[in-house]
C-alpha cells in the first residue's frame, strides 16, 4: 500500500510544479513543455495498442486527421472551437473504427505494414488534394481557441494549462483502462493471443476498442497541435513523426504509463538542448533519436524505467530480505 | 501518339518493376532466413547510390570499378550491420523492425551529414549515352541497360538459390533452422551470407537508379515501401511471388504514372497492398 501512495505523492508534487512553470516567464522553456505535453499524449494513446502486442504504424496519421478537423472547421467553416475539440477526437476514433475494423484481421508483422500503407495513404491524399487539404502547402493561419467561460486561450500560458490538463485526464484515463479487466485483458493478448482466444476472449473486439482509444486521444492532440503552430502541413504527420514517437516510448520503457512519460519528456528535452549547440544542423535531432533508439534496443531493453525499478524502494527492500532470508 | 505512349509506359514499369524485383528479393531472403522485415533495406539502397557517387564524381573513378567498388562495400556493410544488430535478433519480429527503424533514422541523417543535402548524379557511361531507335520507337540506352542488367541479376540469383550447394543450404534454413542446424549447417555464417547478399542487391539497384535519377537522403524510402506491398503481394519467403508481384507493382506504377499522376498511382499501390493484407494475409503465394 504504501508504494501506491509514494507514487501518488511523487505525482502530485510534480503536477504542482508543472503548475506553477509558467510563473517563472520563461517562454521557450514553457513552449517546449508544451510540446512535451501534446506528444505526452500522443505516445500514451500509442502505447495502449502497444500493450496488446500490435505495433501500429498509423498513430500519427490519425493524429494528422484530428488536426485536419480542426484546421478545416475552423478556417473553412469558422466553427467555435470548442465545437469543433471534441468532435476532432470522435472523427478520428470513427476512423480508426474503420481501419482498425480492417487492418485488426492481420496481426504482428501484417498489421505493422498495414498501418504503414495506411499512413502513406492518408498523407499522399492530403498531397493530392488540394482544394479541401492544401496539398505540401497545407492549411495555414489556423485560429486560437475561441474563449471558454471567460477564459483567453490566446497567451502561451493559458495554452500550458489547456495541454496540462489533457495530459493529466489522458493519464488518468488510461491509468483507470490499465488497471481494468480490459487492461488485463490487453495484456493477456501480448503474452499469447491464441490462449487467450482459446479461453473465450474475443481477441478482435478488445484490439479494436484499444486502437479507437488510442486514436480518440490521437485526434484530440492533434486538435491542440493544429491551434498551437497555427500551421499544418503533411509532412508534420509523416512516419518519420510515428517513429519518433516510438523511440520515446521505447526509450522510456513500453510497460508503464510512468516510463512512457519519463521518455518523452527526456528526450524532447534532450532535444531542445542539441539546439543549443553551435554548428546546429537540424539533422542532428534524427541522428541522435535514431542511435538512441538502437542503443536502447541493444543495450536497455527495458527502457531507462527500467533503471529506475532496479533501484526503487521495493526491490532494495526485497532484496535485502532475500539476502537475510539466505544467511 | 497514344501508341508512343503506351510504349514509354511499358518501359517505365519494366524499370520500375524490375528495379523493385531485385530490391524486395534481398528483403524477402532475409526474411526467409532471419524471420526479420529489415526496413533499413531502402537505406543500404540509397548508400549504394551515394557511394557511386563518391568513388565515380568525387574522386572521378571509372563508372565500373566504382559501381563494383559500391556493391562490395554495401555488401560488407551488410554483414556488418548482421553481425552486430539482427544477429541476436533472429525470429524477433517486432524487436527487428524496431531495430531496423532506429537504423533507418540513423543512417539517413548520417549520410544528409556526410554526403550534403544538395541531390547529386552520376553521369552514365559513354556508351550508354543517347537513345536506341527500333521501329519506329525510343528507348533510351541507359533504361534498356538497366532492364537488362536488373533481370540477369534476378536470372543468376534464382539460379544460385536453386542448383548451387550454399543455395540449397540457403533454401533448407528458411525451411527449418533446426534441422538444417543438425545437417551441419552454420546458420550463422548463412545469415551473414544471405544479409551480404541482399545488401549487395540493394546497392546494384541503387547504383542503376541513381545513374538515372538524382540522388538525395530519402531516395530509398520509396524502393522500400514498394518492395514491402510487393513482397506481401507475393507472400512473404515466396521467390516467384516476389517476381510476379514486382511485375504487377511496377506496371501499375508506369502506367497510372504516366495516364493519371505519380501520386494516384501510389496511393493506388498502397491500397492494394492494405486490402490484401486484410483479404489474404500470407500473400498470393504465400506458403501458410
Amino acid at each position: 500500500m504504501i508504494k501506491v501512495n509514494l507514487k501518488l505523492i511523487v505525482c502530485l508534487i510534480l503536477v504542482i510544479i508543472l503548475c506553477f512553470f509558467p510563473y517563472t516567464g520563461n517562454i521557450h522553456w514553457t513552449r517546449v513543455l508544451i510540446e512535451v505535453f501534446i506528444w505526452t499524449t500522443v505516445s500514451i494513446g500509442f502505447r495502449l495498442i502497444l500493450t496488446a502486442g500490435q505495433l501500429s504504424l498509423a498513430q500519427v496519421s490519425f493524429m494528422g486527421l484530428g488536426a485536419y478537423t480542426i484546421a478545416i472547421m475552423t478556417t473553412k467553416i469558422h466553427l467555435n472551437y470548442w465545437i469543433c475539440f471534441p468532435l476532432a477526437g470522435i472523427f478520428t476514433s470513427i476512423f480508426a473504427l474503420i481501419i482498425g475494423y480492417l487492418s485488426l484481421r492481420a496481426r504482428g508483422i501484417h498489421f505493422a505494414i498495414a498501418t504503414f500503407a495506411i499512413s502513406e495513404v492518408i498523407r499522399l491524399t492530403w498531397i493530392e488534394w488540394k482544394s479541401l487539404f492544401g496539398g505540401v502547402g497545407g492549411i495555414p493561419n489556423i485560429p486560437s481557441p475561441n474563449s471558454l467561460f471567460g477564459l483567453e486561450f490566446g497567451s502561451v500560458s493559458s495554452f500550458y494549462y489547456f495541454s496540462l490538463l489533457l495530459v493529466i485526464f489522458t493519464i488518468i484515463i488510461m491509468h483507470r483502462l490499465e488497471i481494468s479487466k480490459f487492461g488485463m485483458i490487453l495484456v493477456t493478448l501480448e503474452k499469447s493471443e491464441n490462449l487467450s482466444q482459446s479461453v473465450g476472449i474475443n481477441t478482435y473486439k478488445y484490439k479494436i476498442i484499444a486502437f479507437i482509444i488510442g486514436g480518440f486521444f490521437a485526434g484530440l492532440t492533434g486538435g491542440v497541435f493544429a491551434t498551437f503552430y497555427h500551421y499544418i502541413g503533411p509532412e508534420d504527420f509523416s512516419i518519420h513523426q510515428t517513429f519518433y514517437v516510438l523511440i520515446y516510448v521505447l526509450t522510456g520503457g513500453v510497460n508503464t504509463i510512468y516510463g512512457t512519460t519519463i521518455g518523452v519528456f527526456v528526450l524532447i528535452i534532450a532535444l531542445k538542448l542539441i539546439h543549443h549547440i553551435p554548428a546546429f544542423n537540424p539533422v542532428w535531432e534524427s541522428l541522435f533519436l535514431g542511435c538512441t533508439l538502437l542503443l536502447i534496443m541493444k543495450f536497455l531493453p527495458g527502457g531507462l524505467i527500467s533503471i529506475l525499478q532496479k533501484f526503487s524502494l521495493d526491490t532494495v527492500l526485497l532484496d535485502w530480505r532475500k539476502r537475510r532470508a539466505l544467511t | 501518339m497514344e501508341y508512343f505512349l503506351f510504349f514509354q509506359s511499358l518501359v517505365n514499369g519494366l524499370v520500375i518493376a524490375t528495379v523493385i524485383i531485385l530490391v524486395a528479393l534481398g528483403l524477402n531472403l532475409v526474411f526467409g532466413i532471419m524471420n526479420i522485415v529489415n526496413l533499413a533495406h531502402g537505406e543500404l539502397y540509397m548508400l549504394g547510390a551515394y557511394f557511386l557517387w563518391w568513388a565515380g564524381v568525387q574522386h572521378s573513378i571509372p563508372y565500373l570499378p566504382s559501381f563494383i567498388f559500391s556493391v562490395f562495400a554495401i555488401a560488407l556493410f551488410g554483414v556488418l550491420l548482421e553481425k552486430m544488430f539482427f544477429k541476436s535478433l533472429r525470429g524477433h519480429l517486432i524487436s527487428g523492425l524496431l531495430v531496423a527503424i532506429g537504423l533507418i533514422l540513423s543512417l539517413q541523417s548520417g549520410a544528409l551529414l556526410f554526403f550534403g543535402e544538395q541531390p547529386r548524379g552520376v553521369p552514365a557511361p559513354i556508351i550508354l549515352k543517347g537513345v536506341l531507335r527500333m521501329f519506329g520507337l525510343v528507348i533510351s540506352k541507359e533504361r534498356l541497360a538497366v532492364i537488362l542488367i536488373t533481370m540477369s541479376c534476378i536470372i543468376l540469383m534464382y539460379i544460385f538459390i536453386h542448383r548451387s550447394r550454399i543455395g540449397k543450404a540457403i533454401q533448407a534454413v528458411a525451411q527449418d533452422p533446426d534441422a538444417a542446424a543438425l545437417q551441419g549447417i552454420s546458420i550463422d555464417n548463412i545469415s551473414s551470407l544471405v544479409m551480404g547478399l541482399s545488401a549487395a542487391m540493394a546497392a546494384i539497384a541503387g547504383c542503376l537508379m541513381g545513374t538515372i535519377n538524382p540522388i538525395t537522403a530519402t531516395v530509398g524510402q520509396q524502393p522500400l515501401l514498394e518492395a514491402l506491398v510487393v513482397i506481401v503481394l507475393g507472400g512473404l519467403g515466396s521467390i516467384p511471388g516476389t517476381i510476379v508481384g514486382g511485375l504487377i507493382v511496377g506496371l501499375t506504377k508506369g502506367f497510372m504514372g504516366s495516364y493519371i499522376t505519380t501520386t494516384v498511382a501510389s496511393i493506388t499501390v498502397y491500397l492494394i497492398l492494405f486490402i490484401l493484407l486484410i483479404i489474404k494475409p500470407s500473400g498470393l503465394f504465400g506458403r501458410d
